[in-house]
């Protein structure tokens, strides 16, 4: 493949990626906003008319936080969501500091691949036993898990499309 | 090198029964039998994986030994939840006897194979009882429209069965919502309840209901387990029954000295009048009804199940 | 040794640029391998996410963020800083010192530090970067002032601490209010101190309320939202409406329909608010699930059992005792993640503390304060990772700017060492 080609490439791909990560945050978006309310509404009925949502605190922190965490976690490094220590990076010329950062980004992938597939390993294993877990309703236990391979899936995705982006290491976000 | 090398995970702080009247009673009594033919990697209090966890990380190699709570596993090992229903034994010598006995039945010990770990010794908490902070709460028509604090899963049925409304509060958050009210009652065994400070914001407690357990079965990997000669496997079976009858007789006797010291501290010990307590467990058998048909509905033999359970805790 | 190598290897990735929450991660993954079977750390990481994320109480954090991305989508959080540095004009540094309260009376509705950092540098950063101060005193007072949370009670620490070891919580928390007050106004010496020796670093009052164009900035609103809100977080804790992890949803909520009801939200603002707290609360999370895997890495080397069974064993005073104790929270602060930290630590030191006679409580308040300050110093200072990156400012600018607030707070743990009172006047 030409460089030409190549960069085209991973532009498509880019191209690509933002739009899922797009879908994937207004989803989580909508995940922890209705947590928030749930969350306010259940303490409101409790304490009003002693009739608390019983189902509230399940769907919550099994299904709702953990999508709206994983859901958001692509976009929200796309759009400047982390941290770096820059105190060696800036003594560094922007060639081989590029490199550094490329590396970094592949590092951090083979990381998160990891944790997907494992995730994903138990996610499959829910769904084939149809583990339930005993609530006001059963709980299906692959819905809770399921978000978190989709969400680091497409991180890495996004890291290895970065890693091999052209981009400005000075941008704090670089898109 | 130990002959056997055991990897030991719980979740619970050093000083809690699981911890200090459990696991390592039975870690103690097995090097008292085989000497260094075994050795242990201790991680206690959650280091590695807490009570949620605990499954996950016997199963996949994390640890070779865990107390698996019984509680949190609903959608691993669901008929094994019968040792957590209200109305089932007055103690924790009988709760404990009951499992050991209704734990050999097909229907249970199938769950342990199905999930690669051997069973080698249970404890269940003496019954829950009621602990409340404004007062006493007497005879089921006081339960109506009550919120009681719920550690989720079946403790909600049971909350319900009673007329009030369970609400699921993080174990952290407890002691604030006492105090401030949002909740006035929580459903604790004696020598659990200090575990979340409560004891000193609540007035009053029962001492003779039956509002269910908690249980944990310390299991062993099956895989490891085949790896350990046959004589150190007695030894560790041996341990757990020593174990089993340590910490029941523990649990009991603890639960007599925290009554005395919680009555000291000005807490109300009362016990629900006869006519009151059949009313309530009366109540309470609804929960093994809606359990039995949960699970049913699943294809599960809970039936079977909940009747040699019974059959058990009637021997115990 | 393996200690050593495992905590290069993190301090290396943190200064090739790898992200904090990575940098974490992987450092701890690739150490596990030489402590722990394989198995074993796939196995870690297969619970590791789902730990993280699935737990209720990690919902303080994107409720306390949403609501502060609510006052500042509505224009309230500007509102409220321009009346503070109305309100404190007279006094230089008055806006820095405005965040200290901030962060004291969210301490009072807020168990966690991670929340309140992150509210409060979403909530006062900009406005103060606008009005002229040094982004490295802007940083350091906003990452300081988050950990006020974990004293002043409610506290998710000293709720962990009571039941680690049986203390009564109820007197961790009593015994928090008179440190965290202490605390408080240490901070704002400390902001005095800065700007004595730096009279530039924050704007006098005359030109306090004009932006860099020249341009006065004017209160869009009242001040009064704020105040309401603030009563229907705490009214919601203390009356027993919301427990500590609810009440920032109440929160959260409750600044959405205020910015609704006053027409100070569109439907475009509230959608970068929601966004704003997604991407800081999935960074936070990336951060905590890091931590938690190189956690583990530091269980296996037992680095906490041995230090620990290494000062007890030596044969020197009590006093001597409690002070190497508390040195080593300050080494492993720097280090870890503080719950880690008393997960691993406390039932160790617990037992040696209160068997050289020293009392339970006070020594929970000690542990507490180290954790705040190991909360900002580096290589892992959570709270500074978080200010800097809510705020997108280096992280080396909120380290820089947060070193007066740690050199004050070392006094303060010494002052609450000489003086066991300041934490026990109330409790007795
Ligand atoms: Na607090
Ligand atoms: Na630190």
């Amino acid at each position: 493949m030409t460089s030409g080609a190549f960069k085209r490439t991973v532009g498509a791909a880019d191209h690509a990626l933002r739009a899922v990560e797009n879908v994937l945050i207004v989803v989580g978006g909508a995940a922890i906003a209705l947590a928030m309310v749930f969350v306010s509404s259940d303490a409101v009925m409790r304490h009003l008319f002693s009739a608390p949502l019983t189902f509230q605190y399940t769907l919550t922190e099994s299904y709702l936080m953990v999508m709206g965490f994983s859901l958001a976690l692509p976009w929200g490094y796309r759009t400047g969501g982390r941290i770096r220590i820059q105190l060696l990076l800036n003594t560094i010329p922007k060639g081989p500091r590029i490199l550094l950062l490329r590396a970094g980004n592949i590092l951090a992938a083979i990381y998160l691949t990891f944790i997907c597939w494992q995730a994903l390993g138990k996610t499959t294993d829910a769904f084939v036993k149809n583990d339930l877990m005993m609530g006001v309703i059963d709980w299906p236990v692959g819905w809770s898990w399921v978000w978190i391979p989709i969400g680091m899936f497409m991180l890495v995705l996004r890291l290895l499309v970065d890693a091999f982006s052209d981009f400005d290491p000075d941008a704090p976000a670089a898109h | 090198a130990s002959a056997v090398e055991l990897t030991v995970v719980h979740g619970s702080p050093n000083k809690h029964v699981i911890s200090a009247g459990g696991v390592e009673p039975w870690m103690n009594k097995l090097k008292e039998l085989v000497g260094d033919a075994v050795s242990y990697n201790y991680f206690p209090a959650g280091q590695l994986a807490n009570l949620k966890g605990l499954m996950n990380a016997v199963q996949t190699g994390v640890a070779d030994a865990v107390p698996v709570p019984i509680g949190y596993v609903s959608d691993k090992m669901p008929l094994n939840g019968v040792s957590t229903l209200p109305g089932l034994g007055s103690s924790a010598r009988t709760n404990i006897d009951t499992y050991a006995a209704a734990i050999q039945t097909p229907e249970l010990m199938g769950e342990f194979d199905e999930n690669g770990i051997v069973p080698i010794w249970n404890m269940a908490y003496p019954p829950y009882q009621l602990f409340s902070s404004k007062g006493a709460i007497p005879s089921l028509a006081e339960f109506e429209g009550r919120v009681i604090r719920s550690a989720g899963g079946s403790m909600n049925l049971a909350i319900e069965s009673l007329g009030a409304a369970p609400a699921e509060i993080s174990a952290s958050d407890i002691y604030v919502a006492m105090e401030r009210g949002t909740v006035n009652a929580t459903l604790s065994a004696f020598s659990s309840v200090k575990g979340y400070g409560v004891q000193e914001l609540c007035d009053a407690a029962s001492t003779n209901g039956s509002f269910g357990t908690f249980t944990n079965v310390f299991s062993i990997r099956q895989e490891k387990w085949d790896t350990i000669p046959a004589e150190i496997q007695d030894a560790i079976m041996e341990a757990g029954k020593f174990t089993e009858q340590h910490v029941g007789d523990l649990m009991d006797s603890d639960t007599e000295t925290l009554g005395k010291e919680f009555s000291e501290l000005g807490m109300d010990l009362y016990e629900f009048p006869p006519e009151e307590l059949d009313k309530i467990n009366g109540a309470l058998e609804s929960v093994h009804d809606s359990w039995v048909e949960r699970l049913a509905g699943r294809g599960l033999p809970a039936e079977a199940a909940l009747e040699k359970y019974r059959k058990a805790a009637k021997q115990a | 040794m393996t200690i050593l190598a495992g905590t290069l290897l993190l301090i290396l990735f943190l200064l090739l640029g790898l992200p904090v929450g990575f940098a974490l991660g992987v450092a701890g993954s690739i150490s596990l391998l030489f402590v722990a079977p394989q198995a074993t750390v796939l196995g870690l990481m297969t619970e590791v996410v789902h730990h993280t994320f699935a737990n209720y109480v990690i919902l303080t954090i994107p409720a306390f963020v949403m609501m502060s991305e609510f006052l500042s989508a509505g224009g309230i959080a500007d509102d409220m800083m321009i009346a503070c540095n109305r309100l404190m004009r007279k006094v230089k540094g008055g806006l820095a010192m405005a965040c200290v309260l901030a962060g004291a009376v969210l301490a009072a509705t807020s168990g966690s530090s991670t929340a309140s950092v992150a509210t409060i540098a979403r909530a006062a950063y900009p406005t103060m970067s606008r009005l002229g101060y040094n982004p490295g005193l802007a940083i350091g007072t906003i990452s300081i002032a988050g950990t006020l949370a974990i004293m002043i009670p409610p506290s998710i620490a000293l709720v962990v601490y009571g039941i680690l070891t049986e203390e009564s919580i109820g007197k961790l928390f009593i015994a928090g209010i008179g440190p965290g007050v202490v605390t408080g106004l240490g901070y704002m010496v400390a902001i005095r101190l800065v700007l004595w020796r730096n009279p530039d670093w924050a704007p006098s009052h005359d030109d306090a309320l004009t932006d860099a164009e020249g341009h006065r900035l004017e209160q869009k609103g009242r001040v009064w939202p704020v105040v309401l809100l603030v009563v229907l977080v705490l009214g919601s804790l203390y009356s027993g409406l919301a427990t500590p992890t609810e009440v920032g949803a109440i929160g959260a909520v409750g600044a959405f329909l205020l910015s609704l009801s006053l027409g100070r939200l569109r439907a475009g603002t509230a959608a970068t608010a929601i966004g704003n707290t997604l991407r800081t609360s999935a960074m936070i999370v990336t951060i905590i699930f890091g931590a938690l895997m190189f956690g583990y890495f530091m269980t296996y080397t037992q680095v906490t059992n041995r230090l620990l069974d290494f000062i007890a064993a030596s044969d020197i005073s009590p006093h001597l005792v409690l002070v190497l104790i508390l040195l080593m929270y300050l080494l492993l602060g720097m280090l870890m993640d503080q719950f880690a930290i008393l997960v691993l630590t406390v039932p160790v030191s617990y037992s040696i503390v209160t068997g050289l006679g020293f009392d339970p409580i006070w020594f929970g308040i000690l542990i507490v304060k180290t954790a705040e300050i190991g909360l900002v110093t580096p290589p892992v200072g959570l709270n500074v990772f978080i200010a800097s990156a809510a705020t997108q400012t280096p992280t080396k600018v909120g380290f820089k700017g947060v070193a007066p607030f740690v050199a004050v707070e070392l006094v303060l743990l010494a002052l609450l060492v000489s003086f066991p009172e300041i934490s026990l006047f109330l409790v007795n």
